[in-house]
């Protein structure tokens, strides 16, 4: 695909991805409402119920996109596009499993890791990543073996940032729109659209879920959106640059299962890392058991509003997709 | 917002860690070739270079933890009054 043709079909892609999401929201939120799929938002006084598991509009959407996309590139892309699907879609019934009847922190993690058998079964990946100051390596036998692991801990990574209105769909819009950026600087424009489909979506999911959210994403959303970043490092071949623009998500549960002494689930924490003030905003814990996530390092500064702690992840993800940047021009060898 | 720069800081302090240990690693330690022939010798070398990798994702991975509960704790009881 040429960039024109590329350009035109990533903005028809990123408009159908938001179009569907804005058309499907309200009609799925009111049905997930009126079947008592709900949750509490314990980050606000009261504890508003919110329609949980909205998320589900994000396969849906991507489903429409990426079937739009496949006679638009004349089939080209059908491979790679094919497996994006199949890895959003196998995600995302792990995570509608688990918004319902919630799994155990070790079940999950190697479900998810058969979300990777789509990319393996149609061979939509290289097994010679560039790697940085050397470029091209031969990891023919590893690869392979590689993918289902990589599957599991973006999805899981993003899994584990879901913890305020709209931190999930901020940071990963971030993420997208620079992969997008990468799959361009790279010349891999037939992948370029893909990213954007997804970037559609989840900023129309975004303006709902945003501070004060008016839904819920659950893990139906962020075992997708996780898994489908994955897949498109892998698909596109920018593995290493999506790992350092994903650094904040990382960190997060890096910090979360260093101090917790291995895998964990939110629910299972029995100590809070973050608790609400009586003005409603935020505080970090001083429990020394309490897991040391990203929010309740952003919150050592200082109690600040959960709006204000969603925007310096943000922030943050920015400039790790700024490093990602930097780090790309590192995998040509000098 | 100066918490955060901070972590930025922190964060390209771990990108940088991990982009230096990747030079060393790529560029000076895999290309040492074996200081004597046989196979004995050239497997010795390739798992020198292999305990050399994961000594240094260990170190990477130590001082990202460190680095990270130092500055919380340091800011934590800065305050004084998050409790």
């Amino acid at each position: 695909m040429d960039p024109t043709s590329a350009a035109i079909a990533a903005s028809a892609l990123f408009a159908l991805g938001f179009l569907s999401t804005r058309a499907l929201l309200p009609p799925l939120s009111k049905a997930l409402r009126k079947r008592g799929i709900i949750g509490e938002d314990a980050h606000k006084p009261g504890r508003p119920p919110l329609p949980e598991m909205c998320g589900l509009v994000v396969p849906i959407s991507m489903a429409i996109s990426i079937l739009a996309l496949i006679p638009l590139s004349g089939f080209r892309e059908a491979g790679p596009a094919l497996a994006l699907l199949g890895v959003a879609s196998i995600s995302a019934l792990v995570g509608a499993r688990d918004d319902l009847r919630p799994m155990g922190p070790k079940l999950k993690p190697l479900l998810l890791a058969l979300a990777g058998i789509p990319i393996l079964a149609l061979r939509a990946y290289s097994p010679f990543p560039s790697l940085p100051f050397i470029g091209r390596t031969r990891l023919t036998l590893v690869y392979p073996l590689a993918i289902p692991l990589g599957i599991s801990v973006t999805a899981n990574a993003v899994n584990m940032m879901d913890v305020f209105n709209g931190s999930m769909t901020g940071t990963c819009s971030i993420i997208l729109a620079g992969m997008a950026l990468l799959l361009s600087l790279s010349g891999k424009w037939g992948l370029v659209p893909l990213p954007l489909a997804i970037l559609g979506s989840l900023l129309a999911l975004h303006r709902l879920n945003r501070y004060p959210a008016k839904v819920f994403i659950g893990d139906v959303g962020d075992l997708c959106v996780g898994a489908s970043i994955g897949a498109l490092a892998i698909i596109g071949g920018i593995e290493v640059p999506t790992a350092v623009a994903m650094m904040p998500h990382i960190m997060n549960a890096f910090y979360g299962l260093s101090s917790m002494g291995g895998l964990y689930e939110r629910r299972q924490a029995k100590r809070r890392p973050v608790r609400l003030e009586a003005d409603g905003r935020l505080a970090a814990t001083l429990d020394e058991g309490a897991p040391i996530t990203l929010a309740r390092v952003i919150l050592a500064g200082g109690p600040l509003r959960e709006d204000e702690v969603v925007k310096a992840m943000i922030a943050l993800t920015a400039i790790s997709s700024a490093l990602a940047i930097l780090t790309f021009a590192a995998l040509i060898p000098g | 917002m100066g918490r955060i720069l901070e972590i930025a800081l922190i964060m390209a302090s771990v990108w940088g860690l991990l982009m230096a240990e990747l030079y060393l690693l790529f560029l000076v330690v895999i290309p040492i070739p074996s200081p004597r022939g046989g196979q004995i010798w050239l497997a010795a070398t390739n798992a020198a270079k292999i305990a050399i990798g994961i000594a240094s994702i260990l170190v990477w991975l130590y001082f990202w933890k460190r680095i990270t509960e130092l500055y919380f704790w340091r800011r934590v009881r800065g305050r004084g009054s998050a409790a």
